[in-house]
């Protein structure tokens, strides 16, 4: 009797581990030739191949659905903030123009809602011609809604906190204060159909600017119907894009659905997409490893792995206009000596940092403009050198710099003797990792002490705000495809940064290229103010060209990311092939 | 009885307005503020604007009395975070979500939680006991979130059971309630073993038992009535935390409850928010106090009377 139920229980767990081990070795048993197919896929994009076999092929239902990982404050375009609303702005609005991506990888801006347009000679009028297009109910969409549109953000009662990206309009920055009318700003709608911007100066990457969100068409008549309310319900908002918005669960998700009135609707082959608002990665892993979710952005390394075996699944890691950089507060005696700024730059490892901190995702930076960027039409980094190469050949020893800095500001030349504190922006242990591997690297390489302080995000920002610091590390972000987004925030008194640092010629630089409208000589400007701010000056050390980096279904074709774009674009996304 | 119960209520409200107080202007002395969630510097005008349209340029005071006055007209403002959304439409909206997960874990808590600890003192040193007992231990030491990733993990990826995450249908529910529910069963286990345990060794048991009346009778009128007492402590402030939320299932499970909305609120310095559910969760607190005192006067007669030798 005993004897039978040892053996019932050995048969069962041998069941068990069987059953087990079968759903564990399900996913690689397919042969290798199918995984090569799926690597030469990483890009997305190849809209080439016979249209009409594609048509025959697509699945009869038509859907995505993909990770948001935080709730979009509000879709409308004069009062949120934050990507995400951007994200399904951009799906469900058609502004002047769309921003597509190239095949390498920079950004190619397309007539959208603007059949075409024309700048007077000076550059200063901007004159656009609108195609015949309506909004999801039927209403024409009209010069008028541009105007509406673009005054709504420049009023100072909407508080726009994007508002600024409008300034180079004349009368803009003004009107945003509060010191003129909105009237006088240089926004005019001609007749129904045509839309003139003036300018208040020059401004070579106006262009540049208007695929972004502050530009978009905005109804008045339903903006004040809704009141406050607007944008805040899927029922608060209305679509003359690619996609409208049907439903949003709010911390849940968001639902898009074709919109029928689109003009360019037969490019659209989806019928849906939906947005699950997922805050934990690990959440999100497991429902993009059992299908609920087809694509998703993945930063952990375990679960990176796990993907890149998949066979079924394609990884996409593109630029994004982002660099993480390390700053220093110049008020502080001992960062107030360039050479010991250079010293610090220098110390740190980057093609290991990008390994250790980031996984491999991203790029070391020894410039501060990322890389795909461009002015005009040129790519910036094809055209300059990484100004901080040049710097690294010439001091090999960074312990060499800092010890030439100490003795240029009278202090004691023995390294030991230094103790630097890093301020690090939030308390997690993902930051502790962060901080610890700078502590260390900064450590190792300069024989000195570093000790790290780690506050909230917003104590973060008001320390370093208040130049309550030494040294600390974060990310920025550009706003649009030009280098200036990147280089007017170190002009002297700006208030978007916070180094103590000041230089003259480097202010005459920037105010040369926000004047003129030439792109070689707006090159050789940014040029001479990117080597002032890490060669000679050592301002900040830029560590990482951020990229992307998120899997996706191979069943899910034609998506694109553009650089400056806020998300996906899945205008001309499909899938083909889904089980 | 009605002198008792008005005393009562003004108590309530001027606790409630004692934190208010506080944490108006806890929230407002820690440093950030609501435009720092942006993680990026933005342009002078374009704050000032900001703390113009919210009045936040004005002096903490002079907000605290705006903030008053507004309340008293029922008005508990606008999320500075999220614009257009009113505090108590979220309050309206998330509230029931995390109400109908914590209603179901309480319920199954409690219930599998008393009848496992009844089950385990009657079979004191024997197996069940000992099967209750490792039950129990197992869901204090194992925190939910644990739990809830072995769930989601082996019935939601394994073996595609469940939903991962998500909200809409009862099917969503089942894992977090599971997650949630594990920690009271066992506290309800443990503290039902030990009183059935004490009351089961007094004199009217036994009285009761030679008396000859029946096994159900004995447990339902002599020994829960007296064992549950202990349980019902413990029940007030789950009765409140029903509607908060357990903000680490929520983002396990993705369910847009009221828990991440204040965790949310708290990190982007959102200050309407963070004082609404503030204000909702103490009055919560507060009325579910109220109501266990009241459930004691049920429970036991004994209460009942000495508050009205108090009065």
């Amino acid at each position: 009797m005993k004897k039978r139920k040892v053996l019932a229980i050995i048969m069962a767990i041998t069941l068990l581990a069987v059953a087990l081990m079968g759903c564990g070795g399900e996913k690689p048993k397919e042969p290798a030739e199918e995984q090569g197919e799926a690597e030469g896929n990483e890009e997305q994009n190849e809209t080439e191949g016979d249209e009409a076999a594609q048509d025959a092929e697509i699945d009869d239902e038509q859907y995505v659905t993909l990770r948001m990982p935080v709730e979009p404050q509000a879709i409308d375009p004069s009062k949120s903030s934050d990507l995400y609303s951007s994200d399904i702005l951009n799906e469900i609005t058609e502004g002047l123009v769309r921003l597509e991506r190239d095949e390498d990888g920079g950004d190619v801006i397309v007539p959208a809602g603007a059949e075409d347009w024309e700048a007077s000679d000076d550059e200063l009028v901007w004159t656009f011609n609108l195609r015949d297009y309506e909004w999801e109910d039927g209403e024409p969409v009209t010069a008028h809604d541009f105007e509406y549109g673009i005054k709504r953000t420049i009023d100072p009662e909407v508080a726009s906190q994007y508002a600024f990206l409008l300034y180079p309009i004349k009368n803009a920055e003004a009107c945003n204060a509060g010191e003129k009318e909105l009237d006088e700003l240089g926004v005019k709608a001609l007749d129904e159909k045509t839309l003139e911007v003036t300018l208040e100066g020059p401004c070579a990457y106006f262009e540049k600017l208007l695929a972004f969100k502050t530009m978009y068409p905005q109804r008045e008549d339903l903006v004040e119907q809704w009141g406050d309310k607007a944008g805040s319900e899927a029922e608060y908002t209305i679509s003359c894009g690619p996609f409208k918005l049907d439903n949003w669960t709010h911390k849940s998700e968001l639902i898009l659905v074709k919109n029928d009135n689109y003009w360019d609707v037969d490019k659209v082959k989806l019928d849906k997409i939906v947005y699950k608002i997922v805050e934990d990665p690990n959440t999100a892993y497991n429902m993009l490893s059992n299908g609920e979710l087809d694509i998703c952005g993945v930063s952990k390394p375990e679960w990176l792995e796990k993907f890149k075996q998949r066979d079924d699944m394609t990884y996409a890691s593109e630029f994004e206009p982002s660099v993480a950089y390390q700053f220093f507060n110049q008020e502080v005696e001992l960062f107030s000596n360039a050479n010991v700024r250079k010293a610090f730059t220098l110390a740190v490892d980057k093609e290991e940092l990008v390994e250790v901190l980031y996984y491999g995702i991203g790029e070391p930076a020894d410039g501060w403009i990322p890389p795909v960027m461009k002015v005009g039409d040129t790519t910036f980094r094809d055209a300059v050198d990484e100004p901080l190469k040049k710097l690294a050949e010439e001091n090999p020893d960074p312990k060499e710099l800092l010890i030439k800095g100490l003795k240029e500001l009278g202090m004691d030349p023995d390294p030991s003797k230094v103790t630097v504190t890093m301020l690090e922006a939030g308390t997690d242990a993902e930051n502790r990792r962060f901080a610890e591997y700078y502590q260390q690297a900064y450590e190792t390489a300069l024989g000195i002490n570093v000790e790290a302080e780690y506050v909230d995000w917003p104590v973060f920002l008001d320390r370093v705000q208040d130049m309550d610091y030494e040294l600390a590390g974060m990310g920025w972000a550009g706003d649009y495809d030009d280098p200036m987004t990147f280089m007017d925030m170190w002009i002297t008194g700006s208030e978007m940064s916070n180094t103590g640092w000041s230089n003259e010629e480097f202010d005459e630089l920037i105010k040369k290229a926000q004047e003129s409208l030439d792109d070689e000589e707006r090159l050789d400007y940014f040029k001479r103010a990117e080597e002032i701010l890490l060669y000679e000056d050592a301002v900040i050390s830029p560590t990482i060209y951020r990229k992307s980096s998120r899997f996706q279904y191979g069943y899910v074709k034609d998506t694109m990311k553009p650089l400056f774009g806020s998300g996906i674009e899945f205008k001309y996304g499909y899938t083909q092939g889904r089980n | 009885m009605l002198k008792y119960t008005l005393k009562r209520l003004l108590y309530m409200v001027l606790t409630l307005f004692i934190v208010i107080t506080i944490t108006f202007f806890l929230i407002h002395a820690i440093p950030g503020d609501p435009l720092s969630s942006l993680a990026r510097n933005l342009p002078a005008q374009v704050k000032e604007n900001f703390y113009a349209k919210y009045g936040l340029n004005k002096s903490v005071p002079e907000q605290y009395v705006m903030f008053l006055k507004n309340l008293c007209h029922g008005d508990f403002g606008e999320s500075l975070k999220f614009p257009g959304r009113g505090v108590a439409d979220i309050i309206e909206k998330h509230a029931p979500i995390s109400a109908r997960l914590g209603l179901q874990a309480i319920t199954i808590g409690v219930i599998v939680g008393i009848v496992l600890g009844i089950v385990a003192a009657f079979k004191r040193n024997r197996w069940p006991d000992h099967l209750v007992m490792f039950i129990a231990i197992l869901g204090v030491c194992l925190p939910s979130f644990v739990l809830a990733a072995l769930l989601q993990y082996v019935l939601s990826v394994k073996f595609e059971l469940f939903p991962t995450a998500g909200w809409g249908t009862g099917k969503h529910t089942v894992l977090p309630t599971i997650a949630l529910c594990f920690g009271s069963v066992a506290t309800y286990a443990r503290y039902m073993r030990s009183s059935v345990l004490d009351v089961i060794n007094q004199d009217y048991i036994l009285t009761a038992k030679s008396k000859g009346i029946s096994n159900f009778n004995l447990i339902w009128k002599h020994v829960i009535r007296n064992a549950i007492i202990p349980a019902i402590t413990i029940l007030a402030p789950q009765i409140a935390g029903i509607f908060g939320g357990s903000f680490v299932i929520e983002s396990i499970f993705a369910i847009p409850g009221l828990g991440s909305n204040l965790v949310d609120a708290v990190n982007n310095r959102d200050y309407t928010v963070i004082m609404g559910l503030t204000i909702f969760y103490c009055a919560l607190y507060i009325v579910s106090l109220l109501m266990v005192d009241i459930l004691y006067g049920v429970v036991d007669p004994r209460v009942r009377v000495s508050e009205e030798v108090a009065e």
